[in-house]
């Protein structure tokens, strides 16, 4: 849903920045309205899940130039659980599995930190259980899963969903999905993109990092980046995904190439 | 670790302060002499004279062992006060009498030593260096046919009692630590459960070191008679001191037919400063005998102080469907050394044991699980199973596990598993990503992590436990 | 006399008979003498070491051995039964620990190189001869070092691949009785390379006999070696062997050790992964019966990051056998990201046979991931009343299953011959043992 007018929750400036010293992302820029879907595509190693992970805060990566405002803030002077709690989410590409902590615990906490952040009240657990139990829906997950340890012994197809009971859950400004498809099975990728679907909404903002173009089918996006090298070098429609995937990256990279192509 | 997790460890010891107050002390040092005036300082019946006198020439024969995976000085054995008590005017009849400085101690402890005051179903017997204070709701639990006094009046009004079990779950000569014990021990508890009675609320002892230059040497003994039932526990603190105190505990547990020991221990003694200054040698021999058919005896531990822990809360499983039980968390930091785990001896058929050890290790800490499951050839049908995790947060620490299993019949299953584990960096970042700051993830992964041995304990110190981990990890992780 | 003396005087005769003039090869000469040096100060080991608290030396300290001075007569025919069809023109045979020309085939080598220790002089020896398991590590390893006066060298040059089994074969006659034998086996892969090597111990008599053998593994850079020991000696004899490997860098090192023989054996190994992304496998499968006792210790060494490695041992226990594994995996500080598991399972067949067992895990890195299992007990009766429930009768069932729990180390072992051919021994144990309830 592109509304000329809407207001911006995530603008990045000419972002740099580099693990262990190698640069990685070279002058990434982006804005994101409210309402906006984005797709950001490229080949394996371009620097996409890169820039998932320093939106995030990893603290492996290191911002070496450029700005993101958040909201109005500076994201990049905030640390990884302040983002989090103004608003920023990540689904994790390889979610972490925490043992002996529950699921039903670990979105309680989360959800009640963010509540103390934005002022709400906090949930007490027969409150949180009723709404979590409503939540867990988007995905059809059991509620047996609440029970069980973080990501401990989750399928793959399990644990992605799971990201999204946590976003449905933390209610973000920008959800950042990073290879959420990857490792899904179809029937998987359906209830997945559904539940992101639901979620999304004229206040807040979706941003994919994938590399194939069929998870675009379920969750369709106003704007396709393309990402090479550590920089976005073409942007389009939901149309030059469809390209893409018919064409492959190497003819926009030859055209990245010429100057003033882009 | 990469970020925070070094940020949250080392609030201040809050129980590091001394008491001024008198005590009356015999000189540095140990010979048969010694041994002699604490006997008769206690005005103690000949038979435990010459318990202790046998103990002592014992103990002369044997050797220090050094087989546990820690380090320290020498320790000299004539540098240390065998006796040191707070002196008194006279003979205390009610809590009213004890010394005010004495109330406020404990009270700063939060062991409040009147009645009223009191969490209503906790009985404590209070021990202040070598002698026990006072014992609470000593009436009420007489009314029910228990007996819970220190071990000095038990000798005095129950001599038969204590003849006839002292010494027999661990004989002196059974090690260094027990022998020396046996010789010069000064109070501690003493726990009476006749047949058929179920105690009617958690009995507990609080163990004070005051004296810089005193060891510790109680004596715990708890005897539940045929379909008896008693939950005990013990809790411990110490000055902060940059000398090392010697604190060599023994505890015989005696349950007959049907009966039933919890025995839980919180133990908090200081455990030194951050480079391994001070602290206590915490070497304590703990052993149930579960002597009667479908007896139980349950060992539960929150290991979180001492310089150098080095004790085995074991169960002699004899009598026939006996169960023995061992629940541990050991969390050390700094430059602590555990060396913990227990012994699950089986001798009766169909006997049955768990084992669930957690052992955290931060700093520049070790900790070592070891035990021994051994199954005799009579032991039919035997079970037994083990889980023994360690958790490592940080570069320079270690966790070591040794676990012994000794199966001498074929109709026995032994089953042991082990795993290591961390707080990453990547965990970290992934508690952060859904806004949770770095105290409450570590405090989340370590709950969860000891969650199986949390469950073990009494209600009133569950809540105990865990907010003194969670102290002790401040700023460990990072 | 007591226990004491009696290992005093063991020892002494022991290193007394070590001087009888037969010869040694030039190449262990100056290991030898840093062993008797270590061994004037030394005494064998007892329960009171950890290292030895589960086993006694008592069946090694009831009889005195003594080198023998020439090798028992055995013809082709008398081994025909322990020779690898796969490993045919690959074969270095030693009988009573002398090299024997005529039972080699040394026919297909290729570009190894194979040959017996006392052929190889001071200079074209293996350098590191004598580093991995230095005569000084303990008494044991230095007495087998003082014995040895014979032994195999097998070294795979870079980037060849051989995929047919070399075979080293120790055959003892049996001839006589109290013979003294001591090999010493060096196994070197060269940089990306990758062999199989067998090492089998055979008898073709039961007689009272003392192995002590030492093994030196180097593993290549990038080389890839399996290792397959099989010890099927006389069940009156011991056999003590320390077995020690050096892992390279990425190197890939496979260890499947097999004990069925000796009245008294001890299988001493380490792996040590000196460089980064070691990969290392060590199974190993006790069956014992009657008398036997069988102690594995294995220590898996981890210095350097993202290694891996993946032990398994099987016992299998009848009569009034005793077992004992100590397994320890020891990870330290600078082997981040280490990833090992180890299993240990043991079965007893019988009321009288026991086993001790000690998994260890020492981990001084904390970016790992240990585990470590140890299970004993008898087959499970859901199982077997599932064959029954198929019309399998209750011996069967239980053969079958005693059997299953082998195989899962047999399986592993890509010779077919001998895998078949510890298979049929396993098989005959297993039903033996069901047949005597």
């Amino acid at each position: 849903m592109i509304q000329t007018n809407a207001p911006i929750l995530l603008e990045i400036d000419g972002l740099h920045a580099s693990v262990d010293g190698t640069p990685i992302l070279k002058g990434l820029s982006l804005v994101v309205r409210a309402g906006e879907v984005h797709a950001i595509m490229g080949p394996n190693g371009s620097g996409k899940s890169t820039l998932s992970k320093v939106l995030a805060g990893h603290p492996d990566y290191e911002v070496t130039a450029g700005s993101v405002k958040f909201l109005d803030r500076d994201l990049l002077a905030l640390e990884a659980e302040e983002r989090a709690r103004a608003g920023l989410f990540l689904a994790f590409q390889y979610p972490i599995e925490i043992p002996g902590v529950s699921n039903a615990a670990f979105l309680r906490q989360a959800y009640n930190t963010l509540a103390v952040a934005r002022g709400e009240e906090e949930l007490d657990p027969i409150e949180f259980d009723d709404y979590i139990n409503e939540r867990i829906k988007v995905v059809e997950l059991p509620a047996s899963f609440l029970e069980r340890s973080v990501n401990e012994g989750f399928s793959g197809g399990e644990k992605k969903r799971n990201e999204i009971v946590q976003m449905a859950v933390l209610n973000p400004k920008v959800a950042i999905l990073d290879e959420t498809d990857s490792g899904l099975d179809i029937d998987a990728l359906k209830t997945v993109s559904q539940g992101v679907n639901q979620l999304s909404n004229a206040e807040n903002a979706i941003i994919m990092v994938t590399h194939y173009q069929r998870l675009l089918n379920y969750i369709v996006p106003d704007f396709v980046h393309v990402m090479a090298d550590g920089r976005l070098i073409k942007t389009g429609g939901k149309e030059l995904a469809q390209e893409l995937e018919s064409r492959g990256y190497d003819w926009l990279r030859s055209q990245a190439s010429t100057p003033g192509a882009v | 670790m990469s970020i925070q997790v070094e940020k949250v460890i080392n609030r201040p010891y809050e129980a590091g302060f001394v008491t001024p107050i008198e005590a009356e002390m015999l000189p540095k040092g140990l010979n048969e002499d010694v041994v002699r005036m604490i006997s008769a300082k206690k005005g103690e019946p000949d038979w435990l004279l010459d318990f202790r006198l046998r103990a002592y020439r014992h103990w002369l024969t044997m050797t220090e062992p050094h087989w546990a995976h820690a380090t320290y000085p020498p320790i000299d054995y004539q540098d240390i006060v065998y006796y040191s008590a707070p002196k008194q005017k006279k003979k205390l009849e009610s809590i009213d009498e004890v010394d005010p400085e004495l109330i406020r101690t404990f009270e700063k402890l939060g062991i409040p030593l009147h009645e009223q005051k009191m969490l209503a179903n906790v009985a404590v017997d209070v021990v202040f260096d070598s002698v026990s204070v006072t014992t609470t709701f000593k009436e009420k639990l007489k009314a029910a046919g228990v007996i819970f006094c220190s071990f000095s009046e038990a000798v005095r009004d129950y001599p038969e009692l204590v003849k006839k079990y002292l010494g027999s779950v661990v004989p002196y000569t059974d090690n260094y630590f027990a022998a020396l014990n046996s010789a010069v021990f000064s109070d501690g508890s003493f726990c009476f459960v006749p047949r058929g009675v179920t105690c009617p609320m958690e009995l507990s002892t609080y163990f004070r070191i005051n004296t810089e230059e005193s060891g510790q040497f109680e004596r715990t003994l708890i005897v539940c008679e045929d379909g008896a039932k008693v939950s005990y526990l013990e809790g411990c603190t110490a000055p902060k001191f940059d000398t090392n105190q010697l604190h060599a505990a023994v505890v015989e547990l005696v349950a007959l037919d049907d009966a039933d020991i919890k025995y839980s221990t919180v133990q908090n003694w200081y455990a030194g400063d951050e480079n391994g200054v001070g602290g206590i040698y915490n070497f304590v021999t703990k052993r149930g005998l579960c002597k009667g058919k479908r007896s139980k005896i349950s060992w539960t531990q929150v290991e979180t102080g001492s310089a150098i822990t080095w004790k085995y809360p074991s169960c002699i499983l004899l009598g026939e469907e006996s169960v023995g039980e061992f629940y541990s968390v050991a969390l050390t930091n700094n430059c602590q050394q555990a060396d913990t785990g227990t012994k699950m001896i089986h001798i009766g058929p169909r006997t049955r044991s768990t084992i669930i050890s957690k052992g955290i290790s931060a700093g520049r800490s070790k900790n070592t699980y070891r035990g021994l499951v051994q199954v005799g050839p009579k032991a039919r049908q035997a079970r037994n199973y083990s889980q023994c995790d360690s958790m490592l947060i940080g570069q320079s620490c270690a966790a070591d596990t040794v676990p012994y299993i000794r199966v001498q019949n074929d109709s026995a299953k032994v089953e042991h598993e082990a795993t290591t584990s961390k707080i990453g960096a990547d965990q970290m970042f992934y508690f952060a990503q859904r806004g949770i700051g770095a105290e409450e993830a570590i405090a989340m992964i370590i709950n969860g992590f000891c969650k199986d041995v949390f469950t073990q304990l009494p209600m009133e110190f569950a809540v105990e436990a865990t907010k003194l981990l969670g102290l002790k990890l401040e700023n460990s992780v990072g | 006399m007591s226990a004491l003396t009696d290992s005093r005087h063991w020892l002494a005769s022991a290193l007394t008979d070590s001087q009888q003039p037969i010869t040694t090869p030039s190449v262990t000469q100056g290991l030898q003498e840093r062993a008797r040096t270590y061994l004037q100060d030394a005494a064998l080991p007892t329960a009171h070491e950890e290292d030895w608290r589960f086993m006694t030396l008592v069946p090694l300290l009831e009889h005195t051995y003594q080198t023998p001075a020439r090798a028992g007569h055995i013809l082709l025919p008398d081994i025909s039964r322990f020779i690898l069809p796969e490993a045919e023109g690959r074969r270095l045979t030693f009988v009573d620990g002398y090299f024997s020309p005529e039972l080699s085939n040394l026919s297909e080598l290729g570009s190894i190189v194979l040959r017996p220790l006392g052929t190889l002089n001071d200079t074209d020896g293996p350098r590191a001869l004598g580093s991995i398991a230095p005569p000084e590590s303990d008494t044991m390893t230095a007495l087998a070092t003082l014995f040895g006066r014979e032994g195999a060298c097998l070294e795979v040059p870079p980037g060849v691949n051989e995929p047919r089994p070399i075979h080293l074969l120790f055959v003892s006659s049996g001839a006589r009785e109290g013979v003294r034998i001591a090999p010493r086996i060096w196994i070197s892969t060269g940089p990306r390379s990758k062999a199989t090597v067998v090492q089998t111990y055979v008898a073709t008599h039961e007689t009272v006999q003392a192995v002590h053998a030492i093994t030196e593994v180097a593993v290549g850079e990038e080389s890839e070696l399996t290792h397959i020991r099989v010890q099927s000696e006389s069940r009156m004899g011991c056999h003590f062997e320390r077995c020690a490997a050096n892992l390279g860098l990425r190197a890939r090192y496979t260890l499947r050790n097999i004990t069925l023989g000796g009245r008294l054996s001890r299988f001493d190994v380490s792996i040590d992964g000196v460089e980064t992304e070691m990969n290392a496998t060590l199974d190993g499968l006790a069956l014992l019966a009657g008398d036997q006792e069988a102690d594995t210790r294995s220590q898996l060494i981890h210095r350097k990051p993202h290694g891996q490695s993946r032990q398994s041992q099987r016992m299998i226990l009848d009569g009034c056998s005793h077992a004992v594994f100590r397994g320890l995996i020891r990870v330290h500080p600078q082997a981040q990201q280490t990833d090992s598991a180890q299993s240990s399972r043991g079965l007893l067949l019988s009321s009288d046979s026991r086993i001790d067992t000690k998994p260890e895990l020492a981990i001084e890195a904390d970016d790992v991931k240990c585990a470590h299992g140890a299970a004993i007990g008898q087959l499970d009766e859901e199982q077997l009343f599932y064959l029954r429930a198929r019309g399998i009768s209750e011996s069967d069932a239980r053969a079958l299953l005693t059997f299953a729990f082998a195989a899962e180390v047999l399986e592993n072992i890509p010779i077919h011959s001998l895998r078949k051919q510890l298979q049929a021994v396993v098989l005959g144990r297993t039903q033996r043992a069901e047949s005597k309830k």
